[in-house]
């Protein structure tokens, strides 16, 4: 029994010899140099640029052994880090450190802890991935001291790196395994552990701005129709996106998140363009032309609103401003853009809407040609005394106000226009700072979704289609009530599969210009009279014909009204009640 | 042991059974449509509408929620069935109310059809 006891003892003694143990701590120590002495900067205040020192603090657990010898091996995120050497605070001693490419990952050994530093040291493996598929780059600090290494052994300088908003901070530095050893009693530190930091994880404050980019579209607009992403000007002046940010979709409310990629120091900007991608669960999804969307926004009242306004000079013909309210609508209203409204820019509003829209719509990219953006406290500012002063370039470019290092949440508003947008149905519905200018704005808004008395506004039209001699026959007619209607314009869908469009007959007032032009299975119609107390009476009947491809029983479907406008003789917008 | 061979063939066969995904209500064209209260259409269907006199009537497809009135067609109808066809392809889809109206404008028929 003695010698069971006697064996157990000394089994005992010499595994204690083995199970030396020690602790390593990495612990944030303040800055390279400090602005104020004796002060440390709190880790909370570290920002981008920053020098700093961590510490690694060696915690012998031992009486009889002193660690003098010591391997330790680190990560680091060298994408927001920049290794600045180790400093020795030990006298006599001297640290060899080398750092590798972040090609490599520590495949940390399953069989014990993440924290146990020695068994890591025995049996973690780093593996070579290529610098895409690791972030951390492996360094190592090894000494061999004459004296004991305890306490603060080594300090790391690192220097935050600009990095992108949203950059994943967790284990930016980090204890991965070490070798502990009392070289002078030939000892090894069996246990070695991290604690009570083994990873280093802060995150400065200037990476976690936020950035939110808003559209003010108006109603008549559809904002998940458009997509746009934050875009920074690059070292040749070309607008690119950063390497993370998003390009998506707006929100349904015109939001776009922008945080992604955004920072405070590059000139950047929102660019916003047509997508149109229209999702049909029941019919399949499809996309919808920019061409479409800009029939709708400049139309016969655009058109009629100009005219107003030109023949409007006042009894002496040198007044302006007598029927537009601000001074956007003569910037959309310069269409030709040569910073001059007059007659040559409403004949070519004109010719939008009798011959449909110019070439440039046509194409996927059109929008560029014809959208145009401020920021919406720039466009509060736009009256009719300094709208010329003001740039008047198309463009799908948002640039942003991102200079402020001291804001951390920024929020973007954006007013969109357009050119020809005269009555500013689809655009951003100015808040004039001026409170003279705001106060004869508002007595008169003309586009029909902006307008208070609505009802009052309303006249009827209706579309009836019939048979007549093996041809299908549509009539359209209105009853314009008590409004003085001097422009008209409808848009007629029809199954060009069943159908052949053969002609147009216009019973309309004798002095109005009468137009019609048909795009593949769309034609759009209606008149316009310029001269004064003139009007398009209830009378007013647009009479269509169409050839079957084939027998036909009737035509219920066959022929649609899809959109309408018209507008009265003070260039008020009205809205056609479709029966 | 036994059981187990007996439940995973009936879980595989169980397995191997199409799922059932319900199908929208078509319309049942053998009868009056203005005798449903619902139904779903789509383009060249034909339909059935019943009338005791010859008269001329207009059939008006107006959208539900805007109350916007698409198309209308003008026919004269035919003692008994009078079999009409719907073209869908240049409407808007959507939930419509089908209506039959007099020559004053009257409703003297109306339904609900999704297109």
């Amino acid at each position: 029994m003695k010698k069971i006891v006697l064996l157990l003892v000394g089994l005992l003694l010499s595994l204690s010899t083995y199970s030396q143990s020690a602790n390593l701590s990495l612990d944030y120590a303040g800055l390279i140099n400090e602005p104020t002495t004796n002060e440390t900067t709190p880790v909370t205040d570290l920002e981008i640029g920053d020098e700093f020192y961590l510490d690694v603090t060696i915690s012998n657990m031992e009486s009889n052994f002193v660690v003098t010898y010591a391997d330790i091996w680190l990560t680091f995120k060298n994408d927001a880090f920049e290794y600045l050497g180790v400093d020795n605070p030990m006298e006599n001693n001297s640290w060899y450190t080398y750092q590798w490419p972040s090609q490599y990952i520590f495949n940390t050994s399953a069989t014990g802890d993440v924290d146990d530093l020695y068994h890591q040291y025995n049996y973690s493996r780093w593996e070579y991935v290529g610098d895409l598929n690791s972030t951390h780059a492996p360094m190592v600090i090894t000494s061999q001291s004459v004296g004991e290494l305890d306490g603060v052994v080594a300090r790391l300088k690192f220097k935050y790196k600009q990095v992108s908003n949203g950059f994943n901070f967790s284990q930016s530095a980090m204890l991965r395994k070490a070798y502990l050893r009392d070289n002078s009693n030939g000892q090894t530190y069996s246990d070695v552990k991290a604690s009570p930091n083994q990873t280093f994880d802060n995150v400065p404050p200037s990476t976690t701005v936020t950035a939110q980019f808003k559209v003010l579209f108006p109603e008549s607009l559809t904002p998940t129709l458009f997509d746009g992403g934050l875009y920074k000007l690059d070292g040749d002046n070309t607008w690119v996106q950063p390497s993370d940010a998003d390009y998506s979709n707006l929100s349904s409310t015109g939001t776009l998140n922008i945080t992604q990629g955004f920072n405070r120091t590059d000139e950047m900007a929102v660019i916003v363009n047509w997508d149109g991608y229209v999702v049909d669960s029941d019919n399949g999804d499809y996309v919808k032309p920019f061409e479409e969307q800009f029939t709708d926004i400049v139309t016969i009242s655009d058109v009629a609103l100009a005219f107003a306004e030109l023949n409007n000079s006042g009894i002496n013909g040198d007044e302006v401003g007598n029927e537009f309210n601000y001074g956007i609508q003569f910037m959309n209203a310069d269409v030709n853009q040569d910073g001059i409204f007059n007659s040559d820019d409403t004949y070519i509003m004109l010719s939008y809407v009798l011959n449909g829209t110019v070439g440039f719509v046509q194409s996927p990219e059109a929008m560029v040609e014809v959208s145009k953006f401020y920021p919406k406290v720039q466009y509060d500012t736009i009256t009719k005394q300094n709208y010329s002063e003001i740039s008047n370039e198309t463009t799908l470019l948002n640039l942003l106000d991102n200079k402020n290092t001291n804001e951390l949440e920024f929020l973007y508003e954006s007013a969109i226009t357009w050119k020809g947008d005269v009555n500013l149905s689809h655009s951003t519905e100015p808040d004039l700072v001026d409170a003279t200018e705001a106060a004869q704005a508002k007595q008169f808004t003309p586009a029909y979704s902006k307008s208070t008395n609505k009802v009052e506004r309303e006249i009827s039209t209706s579309l009836v289609t019939e048979l007549v001699n093996d041809k299908v026959v549509v009539t359209i007619t209105m009853d314009v009530g008590s409004q003085k209607v001097i422009g008209t314009q409808f848009k007629l869908g029809f199954d060009m599969g069943r159908l052949r469009y053969d002609d147009i007959k216009f019973e309309t007032n004798n002095t109005s210009t009468n137009f019609s032009n048909l795009k593949t299975n769309i034609i759009n119609i209606g008149s316009l009279i310029q001269i004064q107390d003139e009007f398009l009476g209830s009378n007013t009947k647009y009479t269509l014909t169409f050839t079957p491809n084939g027998t036909l029983d009737n035509t219920l479907g066959l022929v649609t009204l899809l959109t309408t406008d018209a507008v009265n003789k003070i260039g008020e917008q009205l809205k056609l009640k479709i029966e | 042991m036994k059981k187990l061979i007996y439940i995973i063939p009936l879980l595989m066969l169980l397995g191997c059974t199409s799922d059932y995904i319900e199908e929208p209500i078509q319309y049942n064209q053998d009868i009056d449509i203005f005798e449903v209260q619902s139904t779903t259409i789509k383009d060249g269907d034909t339909f059935k509408i019943k009338f005791d006199n010859v008269a001329t009537y207009k059939l008006s497809l107006t959208d539900e929620f805007t109350n916007v009135t698409y198309t209308n067609e003008k026919f004269n109808s035919v003692v008994g069935e009078n079999i009409l066809t719907i073209f869908t392809k240049a409407i808007p889809k959507g939930s419509f109310i089908f209506m039959v109206k007099d020559s004053d404008d009257n409703i003297i028929k109306k339904t609900k059809v999704k297109i």
